[in-house]
């Protein structure tokens, strides 16, 4: 839909020049990786959940289709209607469908990268449906027509006084407004649309196989009133959200929950299992729920089937040294960051986003935080190899450098051009290395095989 | 030791919890209501223990305040005044299970049942009984065995957000106060 | 009575330092020496490969490899002044010959005998203390992701260091984030890369020191050459098998 070429060294350029953004995204990426070490710290049995994590969800890559059609059935059988949608766009006709078909004019709706995903505002909006984010960060970035730059903190990239100045611009608050008064403007510009609202549409953190629920986490209680208040409800989930059992959700809420804000459970968790029931008085009339493949079938006989098993807690980002440098619209991917460098291509072509796996320095740290310890950094290795052409000059270095005596010769032109001057093959990487760096030193007085053969011959 | 293990969690989590005798209730209803100024009070009245509603809305009305709650309809269900919800200044409900592990408060849908109560109002009652107390989540949710409810929710603290340079701040769409008092000793 | 065997270890150089640092080379050797290890170095040894697998070309990779296998099977040990270079034959050799179980087994083992030279000092050879450096210069020390999360080497540096230097030892703010170097990413990314660089050496100015140890040259080739041209004075740059070598030998360079 967008017209844009990603292109990470662009757009990274930009990004790290804009202190302010890196300002606001290190300060929250500080104290969400602060908080997560204390409720980690806290948790003695935390490398035994995270274990039986990688291993349950291992089992579920492993056949996620007969977990996939298990939740449908279940859901159903609780009165949810089930629709299966093979990629984006098919998810985005579905909801448009669903919406025209109950005359749902206006939506309310939960944070979900998964929607991101399918562009479902984009194409709700185009429908004639006014969809409207309740999640404060989603909400913000909504006002500011921007896009979410982190998975769990949409709006990580923005400062207080960004955020009052867009309130006082787009609601017309009195200006320079405190956190405490922007989040009450929010409260009450959004109680209205609640109430008001035809569709109520969220994502799902869990999708649970044996009963047909959807596990909702949140916060703020946008959650809840966008599954108790309107009369439609749908909810769009990957393939992936799904597990095996309810006696499955409290291991992995606690991963998750730990992982991405440092709590031990979020202030609100909503288990949906189909809509309202005959004599309640609250929840929609009908649930609808669009199971999205877009890729994850395929994704899950391949050889980077563990990227489907992210909880999308979004500690890999918060913890990324890239991401922090150069904060989320850089990758110009929905999910940014470590997860995001590997899940984008995969689901969006490794053509579009070739620059993602390379941007990283496989420097581990997010391997040590996955709370389901997917080999993130292996997998960015790996893709290297399927979206790279090594050059011309690396081949033939790789020969010279398993044949001793052109390696020696080799180095001992390395040294050489480095005193001198860098000329021919080695100039581009060169002009790369300078744009920050000197060119490197070497030292001075004879090589060490020169030292260690004259010290041989001593003895 | 599990209600001790609650009530750290509970005051962990931002929630104003303590253990209170059925005699205690009148005077510290009284007080809540008093210091909230509060016109209108959401109450649901299904799924209490009938002494402990009886206490609450007798006091909640001795104090001035009218009580909103849902209506029975002809089919026999239950439905709110929206309009009258949403202006309620407190929101009073039973909670027949709370969470040791976690620190949450338990509240399963059904006929009458509604959460609506402890949602819109800016602050929020929860009354239980010490015997209710769970030991942790994924046993009080085996209780249901398959039988799970349309809404299962779990409420632990108040509403919060972090999405402005990640400063925790309270009430965003739920009740920024969250009382639990959990009466001791035995009034069936 | 029964005399300890002398141990034997060849020394991987590693590329970094035979074309740039040959005093980190020099410095393995005396202090392995001083030891009592009886340090060979083969010379038909090249480079680990490093940059070939970790810019996707496995194929380059496992040439290199291979042509490693070959120079140092035989070694009862192999040590080198590089963590990532060690993390390269320990955790990286092995898993490109998958379907291959004999040539697997074999990288198996080589990579269970190679070391990074402080790792090869605490584990092995199980020295539990330095002499204190003669010149004792404010130093800190950039502890590379290799070394934390590559071969898993957390506060042993650290301990030989406060060993030798006493209180001129300054621990380094926000010490496991990442120095932004990433190999390729240095060049493919200089931008980020220097943008990551430039809060590395910040928090180094934090600290005061004139001196920076690690035990990866290639995180300090970055550093230093940033180093240079953000105009930060005399920076000196070290292994930490330079510092120990002058502690052992009571003398500086």
């Amino acid at each position: 839909m967008s017209p844009i070429v990603p292109n990470f060294r662009k757009a990274s350029r930009e990004a790290v020049r804009n202190s302010q953004v890196i300002a606001a995204v290190r300060k929250t990426a500080n104290l969400l990786s602060g908080m997560m070490a204390l409720a980690v710290a806290n948790t003695p049995d935390f490398e035994a959940l995270r274990n039986y994590g990688r291993t349950r969800k291992l089992e579920i890559s492993g056949d996620l289709e007969k977990y996939a059609q298990s939740f449908a059935a279940n859901a159903q059988a609780a009165g949810a209607v089930v629709h299966r949608a093979k990629d984006a766009a098919e998810a985005a006709r579905l909801a448009i469908k669903i919406a025209a078909d109950n005359g749902a004019k206006t939506a309310v709706k939960g944070k979900s990268m998964t929607a991101e995903e399918v562009e479902l505002n984009e194409a709700l909006e185009a429908a004639g449906v006014t969809v409207t984010e309740t999640d404060l960060g989603e909400f913000i970035i909504q006002l500011a027509n921007e896009k979410p730059s982190h998975i769990m903190a949409p709006a990580i990239h923005r400062s207080r006084a960004q955020v009052a100045e867009l309130f006082t611009d787009r609601l017309g608050t009195p200006p320079d407004l405190s956190v405490e008064a922007l989040v009450a403007a929010a409260r009450k510009e959004l109680r209205e649309k609640f109430l008001a609202a035809d569709m109520g549409i969220t994502g799902g953190n869990f999708a649970i196989a044996d009963t047909g629920a959807i596990v909702l986490l949140s916060n703020e209680g946008n959650i809840r009133m966008a599954t108790t208040l309107p009369r439609i409800q749908l909810a769009v989930v990957g393939i992936d959200k799904i597990i095996p059992e309810m006696a499955d959700m409290p291991k992995f809420l606690a991963l998750l929950a730990r992982s991405a804000a440092g709590q031990t459970i979020s202030s609100y968790l909503s288990i949906v299992t189909g809509p309202r029931r005959a004599g309640e008085e609250e929840g929609p009339e009908q649930l609808h729920i669009i199971l999205l493949d877009n890729g994850r079938s395929r994704i899950a006989k391949g050889p980077y089937r563990e990227i489907l098993h992210c909880l999308h807690c979004g500690a890999c980002l918060s913890h990324c040294p890239v991401y922090r440098a150069v904060g989320g619209h850089a990758y110009q991917a929905v999910y940014p960051g470590p997860m995001g460098s590997v899940l984008s291509p995969l689901i969006s072509g490794l053509e579009i986003y070739a620059d993602l796996p390379n941007a990283c320095t496989l420097c581990g740290r997010c391997a040590e935080v996955c709370p389901v310890c997917v080999p993130l950094p292996d997998y960015l290795r790996d893709l290297r190899s399927d979206v790279n052409k090594p050059p011309l000059m690396m081949k033939m270095a790789a020969f010279g450098a398993h044949t001793p005596s052109l390696y020696r010769l080799g180095m001992i032109a390395m040294r050489q051009m480095l005193k001198k001057g860098v000329k021919g093959l080695m100039a581009p990487a060169l002009k790369e290395w300078t744009v920050c760096r000197e060119p490197p030193e070497p030292q001075a007085g004879e090589s060490f095989r020169d030292w260690w053969k004259t010290r041989s011959h001593g003895q | 030791m599990i209600l001790n293990q609650y009530l750290a969690k509970a005051q962990g989590v931002g929630v104003h919890v303590e253990l209170l005798s059925l005699s205690d209730l009148n005077r510290r209803l009284a007080a809540l209501v008093g210091e909230l100024k509060a016109k209108s009070v959401a109450l649901p009245l299904i799924g209490w223990p009938e002494p402990l509603l009886r206490t609450v809305k007798t006091e909640v009305e001795k104090c001035g305040s009218a009580t909103v709650s849902p209506r029975r309809r002809m089919d026999g269900g239950y439905e709110w005044n929206r309009p009258a919800l949403g202006s309620a200044n407190l929101g009073i409900t039973f909670c027949g299970a709370f969470i040791a592990e976690t620190g949450s408060l338990a509240f399963p849908s059904g006929p009458g049942l509604g959460t609506l109560a402890s949602l819109l109002p800016e602050t929020h009652l929860a009354l239980s009984c010490a015997k209710d107390c769970r030991p942790d989540l994924g046993g009080y949710l085996a209780e249901f065995g398959a039988d799970i409810p349309s809404r299962l929710t779990f409420v632990t603290g108040p509403s919060r957000t972090g999405d402005i340079e990640a400063s925790m701040t309270t009430c965003v769409h739920g009740p920024g106060r969250v009382l639990h008092w959990i009466i001791t000793g035995d009034f069936s | 009575m029964n005399m300890p065997t002398t141990r034997r270890v060849s020394l991987f150089l590693t590329c970094g330092a035979d074309a740039l640092y040959p005093s980190v080379g020099r410095a393995s050797v005396r202090v392995l020496e001083s030891y009592g290890v009886d340090v060979d170095f083969p010379e038909e040894q090249t480079c680990c490969g490093q940059p070939w697998l970790n810019t996707g070309d496995a194929k380059s990779a496992r040439i290199m490899a291979l042509h490693f296998l070959k120079v140092f099977e035989r070694s009862e040990a192999i040590v080198a002044p590089s963590s990532s270079c060690v993390d390269t034959v320990r955790n990286r050799y092995w898993p490109l010959f998958k379907g291959e179980p004999k040539l697997q087994d074999r990288f198996r083992k080589l990579a269970s005998k190679t070391y990074e030279i402080c790792e090869y000092m605490h584990r092995i050879l199980d020295i539990p203390g330095l002499p204190p450096h003669p010149e004792p210069a404010r130093t800190t020390y950039h502890s590379s992701c290799r070394t934390l999360r590559g071969i898993g080497l957390r506060g042993v540096a650290e301990n030989y260091l406060k060993q030798m230097l006493g209180d001129h030892f300054v621990p380094l703010p926000d010490a496991d984030a990442c120095c932004g170097f990433g190999g390729s990413f240095s060049v493919k990314f200089p931008e980020v890369s220097g943008k990551m660089m430039e809060d590395k050496l910040g928090n180094i100015v934090l600290t005061g020191a004139s001196t920076v140890a690690a035990l990866d040259m290639s995180c300090l080739t970055h550093l230093s050459a940033g180093a240079r041209r953000q105009n930060l004075g005399r920076l000196r740059f070290v292994h930490l098998a330079e510092l120990m070598m002058e502690a052992l030998e009571g003398k500086t360079r």
